[in-house]
Order: structure tokens, then C-alpha cells, then sequence
């Protein structure tokens, strides 16, 4: 595999998986709205992996929008800001749809509130000069976004300013900002492209910039046209080239993006650094843009609010910490038929049972589907047809991993190779004997003894 | 359907925990599965599924298999009619009993072995012979390895392995000549036909039935492969849909022109002859691509396939046999699981090293 220039022919996408319906129509078009303060946010203590924030506020304390509410002395963790101004009041705890159990920090709304237009123009709109970027010192950079709270938007939340820290055994030479929004109905990243790319091409000049990669790109997948031709127009004569990814399902994880885009593999067990690499979402691009040349904290995100069973699907740029059930109010609420509320999207997303709960940095999407898209056989003998494997990415044979790890032989799970195992849900979407497959490789992965 | 969800509601009690007719669960299972289509929601993440099922995937190779039935139909009379009734009946009754007795689901795959194996009998053949055979088939071919999924071998296969060892002669010689004109044997029951020598066995003696009458069907052979036409059609379909993997049939085809071409010193026209002739292509399309019996990995599936039609051009060429798919096919099985954790193996390895 080569590299492409910019303005050639696709390039060759990773082997194998899925091509599920997109679902992408029914949020597509419609153009990122603000969100209105709701009256009461919950700033959950853990949004990111690593560790725990500890609150920084006490009950009945005043906040402004911004101000930190969280923080940890911990290298891999992400301060927390007040989304909105208001009283602090009790930490309590909260079950996230991921199912963790975290502290909370509510804030009652108190107070004029930003909002509307001038809540987006302050987050994406307005000016983003490039120009100053060269002459920014990189530790500079990292301190900034370690004090933005600034971590991965495009699902797992892993902490900005750990992936930009620089260090003398792996440079990097390469910065790809990963605007391939794989998962099927979620247009958040897509908006993001479309609207305001600016902020998205800043943040990845800053991005590459702390890091030093000479090489700058931005992968986006082939059923966004006009999200690429945008891009293209506005880096003209820029260093940042724009890639026209192949559709299909999981293009936007890292290490397909890494292996699609670039023609190199990153080890199992490995990260993208290893191999000279850093990945960052448009999101956190733009909000990297943000905290560097803004100096504003990351306290909003766009959400996709989508689906068949939602009445107005709508991208929104949310309040952290808002919960689930203003933004599905705020399109007007639930149709007859919606059978289900997931959080993310509907391949690696978490079933919501409770509205209450509050959105996180992670929050890419809500997806509600109806009964239909969600209707399945029941579980059946494995009939070894051998289509996990054909979709796994890994070319792994999920049924064998899945099948060990169900009857917890982890001599055999080990010998099939769970711990490589991305979860990226290729196999049970495939699966014809609808046998939970990527949900047994999870559990066996947390229930295998540590060596 | 209303009237029947409701029927069927209301019956459900009677099978379950401490129902008068507990026992029969599977049975009223299956009954439920086939009438109504399932509404199970998913669990967890992936929330959206691929439509298909292994139920949808069984009623792609009946109907892969319908071009075969309808061509044994016009050329052998309406006898496959009775043959495939007693096949359903002995091999369902094994079926049932064991899916009572293990108190787990009856399988949609009979429906498909049920089906394949009259297709792969001489159709003379005894009908309390066929029901043998497929009782033997589902028992020591499917649930004595612990049913569904879990079998080595084909069952249709081991079955029809059982009958031609147990009884040589009927299975060599219970054929019936095809009659090509309008409306074939369509209005015959068929059993006082005159028998013919297979395409395969009168070679030997060097009379070489005609290409046009290979592809068409127009000769005597076991009821469902004489049509090499209709097995490719029905073949292609399920190529198409994803329900036979390609890489099985293309290798099998491959080993097998190879060889061939090998043999007779690489003349197109007997080797376009061997391709049509007997079972090989009804083989390939039906019986090497059954997925429960192939291995699972793609590099697994071009070696099996490669070695199966090796084998059979071997056995056609240098055995007292005139026809070698079925027992190249059951040894490939013997080789799919091996097949498969050799693959695993060095793919796993080469992940370990590159990690």
C-alpha cells in the first residue's frame, strides 16, 4: 500500500468488515442548533479513562461557566468545568450508560446563561487564525489542553494531553485527525466539518504542532462528499491534506484508520504512538483549537440526537452534563414506536435506562430506534459458518474466542488470541446464529485472570 | 395471523414448566419459529443485526436447491416426491426425538439435510432404504457428535456412505433413464423403468455420453446431480446471496480441472465432460459449502476445497470407483477443524510477533 497525495483516487480501505445501513439521513441536513441551558447539570468526576476527578466545589459554592468543578493530580486524567453558571450543591452518585458508577457534582442554573447563537459563536464560530501557530511553544500546547479538560470526543475519552506529550523514545511524525464518523445515524462529526471547519484545521496544525509530526491529514469517509470538499477548500495551499476514506464499518477505529489511510499497522497490544502516530477526532480538534488560541475550557459538545423514533432529529452542541432526557425533549421527544435509546451509536453504543442520567465528553450521539431495527432471532448453535471471521478486521475467529471464553477456558481463549480483540462488534452484527459473540469476548476479557 | 399468535399464546402454558405436555417443548417451539417471525430484541451492543439468520440461511439452500428438485421431478417422475417424504419423516423423527429428550430447539438444518438426501440417491432406490439411510445420517452423522453444529461430517453424506457400503448393489444400479421429451417422467410414478449405466460408469467402458445431455440432465445418475445446468443455477444463487462461500467452490473446481487436466494430458473437451459429469458440481455448490462441516477460516476453505477435488479426480482416475465426490468430501471434513486451528495458529503467531 502507498501513500496517497492529496486529490487522488481512494485509498485502499483495511480488510474486511461490515457495511451496516447508515441511517445517516435523518440528521444529516440539519444544521448544528445550540442547546439552552438546562436548569440543572450533573458534572460527572470520571468522563475519560484514567483516573477519577476528585469535586473542587463544595455545596451551595457559586460557579460561572468554565470554572473547574473537578480535578486530579493523576498524569492520565482531564480536569471538569461548569458547563453552565449556577450553585453547586451535594456530590451524589450516578450510574453512566457505560454502566460505571461515578460521583456527580450538580450545578443549579442561577443567573443570566449564554446561549443560542452566541453559545455557538463562542465555541465554533468567529475567527481561527492559523498564522501564530509556529511560534506557540508545544509544552505550551499540552498545559493548555491539560487545563481544558480536554479529552478524546470520538468515544473513549481518552485524556488530549497524554497523547501530545512528547517523548524522546517514539517521535511522531504523523498527526491524523480521524473525521470518519463510522458508526451508522451519527452526523455530529459530519456537522462539525461541514460548518465550521476552521477550528478543526487549527486544532490540527496545534495538535501536530506539540507533537511535531511533519506529515498533517484529515481522513474522512466517502459518503460525506461535501464534508471533504469543504476541508478541501479551506486548506488550499495549506499543509493539511484531506483523505477520502472508504465507507465502511469500523473505518473510524484508530488502527483501521491508521492502516487505511497510511498503509501501516500498528502492533497488537500496541498504540498509534508506537509506530510514529498520533489520532485525534475533528471534535477534539476543534476543541483543542479552542482551549490553545481561546484559552476556553471544554465545557460543550455537538450530539447527535437521531433515529427513527425520535420526532426531530437535530445535531445539538450540548452543555456537558445535560441530561439525556432535555436534549430527546428538545426534539421533540419520543415517537409511538421508539424501542430503544442507545448512547453512541447503534454498532458499540450503551442501552439507556435512564433519561436522568447526564450527557459526558464521550457522548457522541443518542439513537433511538424502533422495535423493528432492533428485532432479532433468538440465540442458536454456532453452525461454524465462519462469517465472523470473514468481518473481522483482525482476522480473527470470534466464535472460538467467544465460545472458550463463554465456558471460561482461558488456556484456549488465549491460543485464538482474545487479547487482541478490538470490540468493535463485526462479528455479532454478522453472526447468523445471533450468538452474542463481541459481548463474550468483553466479559472474558474482564473475567480472565491476570497473569 | 392474529387468530394464530393467540391460538398459540394460549396453548403456550400447556408447554411449559410444569405443563401436561412439558416434554414436547421443542416441539411447539419450532412450531411457534416457523409460523411466526421472531421479536427477540438484541441485548446489547451491536443493537442492529444483519438480517440474516441461521433460518433465512437454511431457506436459501432449499431454494439454491430448487432448480435440482424440479430438474429430478421432470427426469425421474414423481417417486423423488415419496423418497423425499420418507427422508423428512425418519430423519424428523430422529430429529425430534433428540431435540426432546436433550430438551433443546429443533434445528431449521434438517430441513436442508431432509432435502439434500433423496437428491443424492440412485431413484429407484428402496424407499425404506432411504429412510434408513437418513436415520443413520442424522444419528451417527449429526446427533451422536451432539447435534447441530457440533457434527463432523455431513450427515446427508454419511448416510448415503452408509447405504452404498451396506447395500452395493441397489445403490449402483437403482437408476432410471431420464426422459428428455415434454413432459419427462412428470406424469410417472417411475418404478418399472429400464436402468441405465451413469455417464461415469459407461466411460469406462469408453461410451462417452454427450455434453448437451451432461448439462441438461439426460442421463441416469442420483436423482438431483444428473442436471448440471440446474446445479449451477441454483448454485450461482447461493454463491450470489453469501450463503456458499465462493472460495470452497472455486478451489474444489480448480483441484479438481487441475488434476483432471493432468490425467488426460490437459484436453478441454474431456475435462469440460468430467466437470459436468456425476456429482461434482452438485457437491461443490450443496455439499462442501454446508457450513457446519467446512472449516471457518478463508485460507481453511481454499485448502479443503483444493483437496477435495483433488481427491475426487484421484478416486474417479485410479480407484475401482466411478465416482469420488462423496467420499473426497467426507475426508476434506476430516480436515476442516485441523485445517482451521493451522490457520488460526500462524496468524495468531505472526500477530504475537509483529505485537
Amino acid at each position: 500500500m502507498t501513500v496517497a497525495a492529496e486529490g487522488t483516487a481512494k485509498l485502499p480501505a483495511f480488510q474486511r468488515g461490515v457495511h451496516p445501513p447508515q441511517g445517516k439521513v435523518f440528521s444529516a441536513d440539519m444544521p448544528i442548533k445550540s442547546l439552552p441551558a438546562p436548569p440543572q447539570v450533573f458534572m460527572a468526576m470520571l468522563q475519560h479513562t484514567g483516573a477519577p476527578c476528585e469535586p473542587t466545589v463544595k455545596s451551595k459554592d457559586e460557579v460561572a461557566l468554565g470554572d473547574v468543578v473537578g480535578d486530579c493530580d493523576a498524569f492520565v486524567s482531564a480536569p471538569v468545568h461548569a458547563s453552565i453558571s449556577g450553585t453547586a450543591a451535594m456530590a451524589s452518585v450516578a450510574t453512566l450508560p457505560n454502566g460505571r458508577h461515578v460521583r456527580t457534582v450538580p450545578i443549579k442554573a442561577n443567573g443570566e446563561q449564554r446561549t443560542g447563537e452566541a453559545m455557538i459563536d463562542d465555541v465554533l464560530g468567529g475567527e481561527w487564525s492559523t498564522r501564530g501557530i509556529d511560534a506557540i511553544d508545544p509544552d505550551q500546547i499540552v498545559t493548555a489542553t491539560r487545563d481544558a479538560g480536554l479529552v478524546g470526543l470520538g468515544g473513549a475519552a481518552f485524556p488530549t494531553h497524554v497523547k501530545l506529550t512528547r517523548n524522546e523514545k517514539t517521535p511522531i511524525d504523523t498527526l491524523l485527525v480521524n473525521g470518519c464518523e463510522c458508526e451508522p445515524y451519527l452526523t455530529a462529526d459530519y456537522r462539525l466539518m461541514l460548518e465550521y471547519p476552521a477550528p478543526v484545521l487549527a486544532g490540527a496544525l496545534l495538535a501536530a504542532k506539540a507533537v511535531g509530526a511533519r506529515d498533517v491529514l484529515i481522513a474522512v469517509e466517502d459518503n460525506k462528499p461535501m464534508a471533504i470538499d469543504t476541508l478541501r477548500r479551506a486548506v488550499r495551499g495549506g499543509e493539511v491534506r484531506i483523505v477520502e476514506m472508504k465507507t465502511k464499518y469500523p473505518m473510524g477505529g484508530e488502527k483501521q484508520t491508521i492502516l487505511s489511510a497510511l498503509g501501516r499497522r500498528v502492533p497488537t497490544g500496541g498504540l498509534p504512538l508506537d509506530i510514529g502516530v498520533v489520532v485525534v477526532n475533528v471534535g477534539t480538534a476543534a476543541a483543542l483549537a479552542r482551549a490553545v488560541l481561546r484559552g476556553k475550557p471544554l465545557t460543550h459538545r455537538v450530539v447527535t440526537v437521531t433515529g427513527p423514533g425520535i420526532h426531530q432529529p437535530k445535531n445539538l452542541l450540548v452543555p456537558i452534563g445535560t441530561p439525556y432526557r432535555a436534549l430527546i425533549d428538545f426534539c421533540d421527544g419520543l415517537t409511538e414506536s421508539a424501542g430503544r435509546i442507545i448512547a453512541g451509536g447503534p454498532m458499540m453504543g450503551f442501552t439507556l435506562a435512564n433519561l436522568d442520567v447526564p450527557v459526558t465528553k464521550g457522548t457522541s450521539g443518542v439513537v433511538v430506534l424502533t422495535g423493528r431495527e432492533v428485532r432479532q432471532a433468538g440465540e442458536t448453535q454456532c453452525v461454524r459458518c465462519g462469517r465472523c471471521a470473514d468481518v473481522c478486521p483482525l482476522n480473527l475467529v470470534a466464535t472460538k474466542i467467544a465460545l472458550a471464553a463463554r465456558s471460561k477456558d482461558w488456556l484456549l481463549a488465549k491460543r485464538y488470541h482474545m487479547a487482541a480483540c478490538m470490540e468493535c462488534g463485526c462479528c455479532a452484527y454478522a453472526c447468523p446464529a445471533k450468538i452474542p459473540l463481541v459481548q463474550l469476548i468483553r466479559m472474558g476479557k474482564v473475567q480472565m485472570p491476570r497473569e | 395471523m392474529k387468530w394464530l399468535e393467540d391460538a398459540l399464546a394460549k396453548a403456550r402454558p400447556l408447554f411449559e414448566g410444569g405443563g401436561r405436555f412439558r416434554a414436547f417443548k421443542p416441539l411447539f417451539d419450532a412450531m411457534e419459529n416457523f409460523m411466526l417471525s421472531p421479536s427477540t430484541p438484541t441485548a446489547r451492543a451491536p443493537h442492529i443485526r444483519d438480517p440474516l439468520d441461521v433460518k433465512r440461511y437454511m431457506s436459501m439452500v432449499i431454494i439454491g436447491l430448487l432448480p435440482c428438485l424440479l430438474a429430478s421431478f421432470y427426469f425421474f417422475g414423481w417417486r423423488m416426491l415419496a423418497m423425499i417424504v420418507v427422508s423428512y419423516a425418519a430423519g424428523g423423527a430422529v430429529e425430534v426425538a433428540f431435540a426432546v429428550l436433550r430438551k433443546e430447539e429443533i434445528n431449521e438444518g434438517f430441513l436442508v439435510t431432509g432435502l439434500l438426501f433423496p437428491l443424492i440417491l440412485p431413484p429407484a432406490l428402496p424407499l425404506w432404504m432411504v429412510g434408513v439411510g437418513v436415520a443413520f445420517g442424522v444419528l451417527v452423522g449429526k446427533e451422536l457428535f451432539g447435534g447441530t453444529g457440533r457434527n463432523l461430517f455431513n450427515p446427508a453424506l454419511v448416510g448415503r456412505c452408509f447405504l452404498a457400503l451396506g447395500y452395493p448393489k441397489a445403490m449402483s444400479s437403482d437408476w432410471i433413464s431420464p426422459v428428455l421429451a415434454w413432459p419427462g417422467r412428470l406424469g410417472e410414478y417411475a418404478t418399472d423403468t429400464v436402468t441405465s449405466a451413469t455417464p461415469l460408469a459407461a466411460a469406462k467402458n469408453g461410451e462417452w455420453a454427450r455434453l448437451g445431455d451432461l448439462l441438461l440432465g439426460n442421463v441416469s445418475g442420483s436423482a438431483g446431480e444428473t442436471s448440471a445446468l440446474a446445479a449451477l443455477v441454483g448454485g450461482v444463487v447461493l454463491v450470489a446471496v453469501g450463503v456458499a462461500n465462493w472460495r470452497t467452490v472455486v478451489a474444489m473446481l480448480i483441484g479438481f480441472i487441475a488434476l483432471t487436466a493432468g490425467v488426460f494430458g490437459g484436453s478441454v473437451n474431456i475435462v469440460v465432460w468430467h466437470c459436468l459429469a456425476g456429482g461434482l458440481l452438485f457437491g461443490a455448490f450443496f455439499m462442501a459449502t454446508d457450513p457446519v462441516t467446512s472449516p471457518m477460516t478463508n485460507g481453511g476453505k481454499w485448502i479443503y476445497g483444493l483437496l477435495i477435488g483433488v481427491v475426487t479426480a484421484l478416486i474417479r482416475n485410479f480407484t475401482g470407483y466411478v465416482e469420488g465426490v462423496m467420499f473426497a468430501i467426507l475426508l476434506g471434513n476430516i480436515f476442516a477443524p485441523v485445517l482451521d486451528e493451522i490457520f488460526i495458529a500462524v496468524h495468531v503467531r505472526r500477530l504475537n510477533r509483529e505485537g
